[in-house]
């Protein structure tokens, strides 16, 4: 509750300073000062980050833009040395532009503020609905017989019904179907020796077996898995769980978002670093001075 | 009194805000350097927006796309610049309506 109320102000509170910011970049008539608001403005969309879990996002965002781009822009500004008398002929003209654009940007900010309104709350913040997610699986697995649990999820206090036991086991079962989740899984026993098929076979089969029953004690072992027993299944699902759990408490992290990007994501990267190189010697030539204006070949 | 509970729908009216107040400046302004501010700030809250998706669907791959559009950003801007300061030492104005040498 007290959670719910530091976040929404919180976040009002950034988005005001952001929106004033933004406003500022595209309002004042001195370029350095528009500089300088861009860097409150980008410093307020590195706290949005953070609201969002996304903590690596937020130091990129304060290194690469709070501090490169705007040492660009700044040195810029002060190379090209712009006049008074220069600034103020440049004014700006609204005309066609500024309506199509005013008209655009009232449509967009209506479709949201119309939508949020006509479903309220029906999505909460994640930031919350996580902890009390992590709360719910750590139940879970306590209730699953896991001795393990992290000590930094703390499980709630109100006791699991069935239902809530079935869901979270669902739940559970279709994250795994993830390639990231399933990396996740540590698998016990007969488990181990399984091909990634096989356990496939057994989610599905479980996931459509749960799908049916009313609680976790009803599942039996499915057809091709005759000698799995009950504890074996309830391992399968426990090793679920904690993958999911794990999952969640790497969301955003350095490690998560590097470990997709160096394998499922390897191409675009390197198809980055290939972009910056041709714009570094792109710039290099573009900002030499010739020969003739003094430079040096 | 319950809580106002910030879902995906207010970051991502906060990013059109923020797109549509860099579309403005992009459109309105004449001074070639913040006409590249006024881009900056659309790229940023384009990536506001998928950093929002990311959270709520609770998958990387959004932050991967931010990632690859931050890298984007920097080329851009250093190569934006760079042309800016070519044309200032030929033409001596960053106006954009002053810099019509290749209108026919």
């Amino acid at each position: 509750m007290l959670a719910d109320w530091i976040y929404a102000i919180a976040f009002f509170v950034t988005a005001a300073a952001t929106v004033t910011s933004a406003l500022m970049v595209v309002l004042h008539r001195n370029p350095v000062i528009n500089a300088l608001y861009l860097v409150l403005c980008f410093f307020g969309v590195a706290v949005m980050y953070v609201l969002l879990e996304s903590h690596l996002l937020a130091a990129l965002q304060v290194l690469l833009y709070a501090g490169a781009v705007l040492v660009l822009f700044l040195m810029i500004i002060m190379l090209i040395r712009l006049d008074q008398e220069q600034l103020m002929t440049m004014k700006p003209k609204p005309g066609k532009a500024f309506a199509v654009a005013a008209v655009l940007g009232v449509i967009l900010v209506l479709v949201g503020v119309a939508h949020s309104l006509s479903n309220p709350s029906t999505q909460r913040g994640r930031f919350l609905l996580q902890r009390e997610q992590r709360g719910r699986i750590a139940d879970f697995l306590i209730d699953l017989g896991d001795r393990q649990v992290d000590l930094n999820v703390v499980p709630s206090k109100e006791p699991l019904s069935e239902t809530d036991k079935v869901q979270l086991a669902r739940q559970a079962l279709t994250d795994l179907g993830r390639p990231e989740t399933l990396a996740k899984a540590q698998w016990p026993g007969p488990f181990r020796s399984m091909g990634s098929d096989k356990i496939q076979a057994l989610r599905k089969a479980l996931l459509v077996q749960l799908g049916r029953q009313r609680t976790l004690a009803q599942v039996t072992s499915p057809a091709g898995f005759r000698e799995l027993t009950r504890a074996d299944l309830v391992a399968f699902i426990r090793t679920a769980a904690r993958a999911r759990l794990t999952q969640l408490e790497e969301f955003g992290t350095t490690a998560s978002v590097g470990r997709a990007l160096f394998s499922r994501y390897l191409l675009p990267f390197e198809a980055a670093s290939i972009l910056l190189l041709a714009a570094i010697v792109g710039v290099l030539l573009l900002a030499r001075r010739g020969p003739e204006e003094g430079g040096s070949r | 009194m319950s809580p106002i509970v910030i879902g995906l729908d207010h970051f991502l009216s906060l990013s059109a805000v923020l797109f549509g107040i860099g579309m403005i400046g992009a459109l309105v302004r004449r001074n070639a350097i913040t006409v590249f501010m006024s881009i900056e700030l659309m790229l940023n809250s384009v990536n506001l927006a998928f950093a929002a998706f990311a959270y709520y669907r609770w998958d990387t791959t959004g932050q991967i796309f931010v990632f690859l559009v931050m890298v984007v950003a920097a080329c851009e801007v250093a190569a934006g610049l760079a042309i800016i300061l070519a044309l200032f030492r030929n033409k001596e104005t960053v106006n954009l309506d002053e810099l019509n040498m290749m209108r026919w």
